[in-house]
């Protein structure tokens, strides 16, 4: 297992928001966390990357235990995030971005270049120039994504990365997500989009109100409507 | 009222205003990236001054080789300083309200201030300006004293490096990517608490040049560090906090103003940054470069 979450309880403050929230990701694999508004599924990224710290239960990435651990030693050991709301830095240039995205690891052959993203990305690539405060929000996305991925992560945990996107877009996305699947990737996606996440994921938890309430693979959470229409109002 | 004693003036409030950027782009920078005022940057930069005046009583007075000496050992001197500052003290209250902060950097003025003093003693002092940098120069027919002119020079020369740091390396874009969204640049594996540091300790490296500068321009004593806060805030608010150019503009206007104000007024000019403070509250809240908090 790539990544293993146990039992983690996460809160803000006095606010329980996680409650036993365990789920595992195996290397290739791309998992779907599905849930409606507030119902834990950016906390849950953030008790991964150790943005926000779970109080108890465990994190463990590549069978190490990185409960607690900083984020930036999170991110070097191979985790990416790419937060739902892009954060983009508004001051730098798309290629400025992309630099701030580049981490040292630790003796490993780099496998992301600013070339091959360009590649991924050719948009990025006319508008490396242009300053990250002016892109379209489909535009941020892919950025966001990149930019990430300029750190060379084993796992790349995207939270929502569908939300607010035109349909066009959304499509790329999900091409995107196969291509980085076929080539070996780890995924764990946060989504509210079910016909998106199914088309694109090989299992899926649910997770409502702090709890999870599912897990199975993609077939079969198809054929079961009961659930969909309980936790995911389809 | 000659037009050779105008461009005179001139010269003086230039050289006045680029050493003023020199220290207040130190301040602006450590707010941008720590969002931190700190109030004790005048103090460090009268420290700079006199650890310069105490250097200088060990090295050949006068020479160019003992100025040079100067220039490089105080600035990294002050920087270190503001190494333990930040690891021990600023590192704290990042996240508290500002009232703390406020009140953290207004102890250290006054720790610092008498440290000073105890140290160094209430008497003016100066570090006697290099042979080469002593006389003046013929400039358009005018004499104007060398090392103003110097001065003149050297804070171009800081506001190209700062502009090539900050938006021509890795390190620059990693600095300006802490000021919008720190918690994000960790996640993308940057050790943000050191890049706060090192921030820091290049303000802090700032404003000993500055004080390395200053040692020489004029007589120093336990007001200067106060006295250049006071005008440093002016900058800030005039040119916007957090902007390099902004801090540019605004020093060039407050030090030629200061200089022109004392034609008429006397030691009245001294107002002059607090009125030019006003005006641009009034009417650009956020500076003339900085914009306005989301
Ligand atoms: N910083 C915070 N402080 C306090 N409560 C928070 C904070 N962030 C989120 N919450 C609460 O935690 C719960 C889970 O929020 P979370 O952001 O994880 O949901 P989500 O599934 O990502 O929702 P969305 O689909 O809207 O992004 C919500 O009830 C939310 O109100
Ligand atoms: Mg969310």
């Amino acid at each position: 297992m790539l990544l293993q979450v146990q039992g983690i309880n996460t809160y803000y403050g006095l606010s329980h928001v996680l409650f036993d929230v365990s789920l595992e990701v195996d290397r290739g694999e791309v998992v779907v966390l599905l849930g409606r508004n507030g119902a834990g599924k950016t906390t849950t990224m953030r008790s991964i990357m150790g943005l926000t710290a779970p109080k108890e239960g465990k994190v463990l990435f590549n069978g190490r235990d990185v409960t607690g651990l900083v984020p930036y030693k999170v991110a070097r050991l191979g985790m990416g995030f790419v937060p739902e709301d892009r954060r983009i830095f508004p001051d730098l240039t798309v290629a400025a971005n992309l630099d701030v995205g580049h981490k040292e690891t630790s003796g490993k052959p780099k496998q992301w270049t600013v070339e091959r993203v360009y590649e991924f990305f050719p948009r990025l690539k006319e508008l490396s120039k242009r300053r990250g405060g002016y892109l379209s929000g489909g535009e941020q996305q892919m950025l966001t994504i990149a930019r990430t991925l300029m750190g060379d992560p084993d796992l790349l945990l995207l939270d929502e990365p569908s939300e607010g996107l035109a349909p066009i877009i959304v499509k790329v996305l999900g091409e995107f997500i196969d291509v980085m699947k076929k080539e070996g990737m780890t995924i764990l996606l946060s989504e509210q989009n079910v016909k998106f996440s199914l088309k694109h994921s090989d299992r899926a938890y649910i997770v409502d109100n702090g709890h999870i309430k599912y897990q199975g693979t993609i077939s079969d959470l198809e054929k079961d409507e009961e659930i969909k229409k309980r936790y995911l109002a389809v | 009222m000659t037009k050779e004693y105008l461009l005179f003036m001139l010269i003086n409030g230039l050289s006045e205003g680029m050493l003023l950027f020199i220290i207040a782009s130190g301040l602006s920078l450590v707010f941008g990236v720590l969002r931190v005022i700190n109030f004790a940057h005048g103090s460090l930069y009268m420290i700079g001054a006199f650890v310069a005046y105490s250097l200088s009583t060990l090295l050949t007075t006068g020479s160019l080789m003992s100025f040079l000496v100067l220039l490089l050992v105080v600035p990294p001197v002050i920087a270190v300083l503001g190494f333990f500052l930040e690891v021990t003290l600023f590192r704290r209250v990042y996240r508290e309200e500002h009232l703390l902060q406020l009140l953290l950097t207004y102890a250290l003025v006054l720790i610092l201030d008498d440290v000073v003093r105890v140290i160094w003693g209430g008497d003016p002092r100066n570090v006697a300006r290099p042979e080469l940098l002593a006389g003046s120069v013929d400039i358009l027919g005018l004499a104007l004293p060398t090392y103003n002119v110097f001065i003149l020079g050297v804070g171009p020369v800081v506001a190209i490096g700062l502009w090539l740091l900050l938006y021509r390396t890795r390190s620059g874009n990693i600095i300006r990517a802490a000021v919008s969204y720190p918690d994000t640049l960790g996640a993308l594996g940057v050790n943000v608490s050191w890049v706060m540091t090192a921030t820091f300790m290049l303000g802090c490296w700032l404003a000993g040049l500055g004080g390395v500068l200053v040692a020489s321009l004029a007589s120093i004593d336990l007001g200067i560090g106060m006295q250049k806060i006071i005008e440093c805030f002016a900058v800030v608010v005039i040119g916007g906090l957090g902007s390099v150019g902004g801090a540019l503009l605004g020093s060039l206007i407050i030090g030629t103003g200061i200089t022109f104000f004392q034609l008429p007024f006397g030691r009245w000019a001294l107002i002059f940054p607090y009125l030019m403070m006003a005006v641009v509250l009034i009417v650009r809240p956020w500076g003339l470069f900085g914009r306005p908090e989301r």
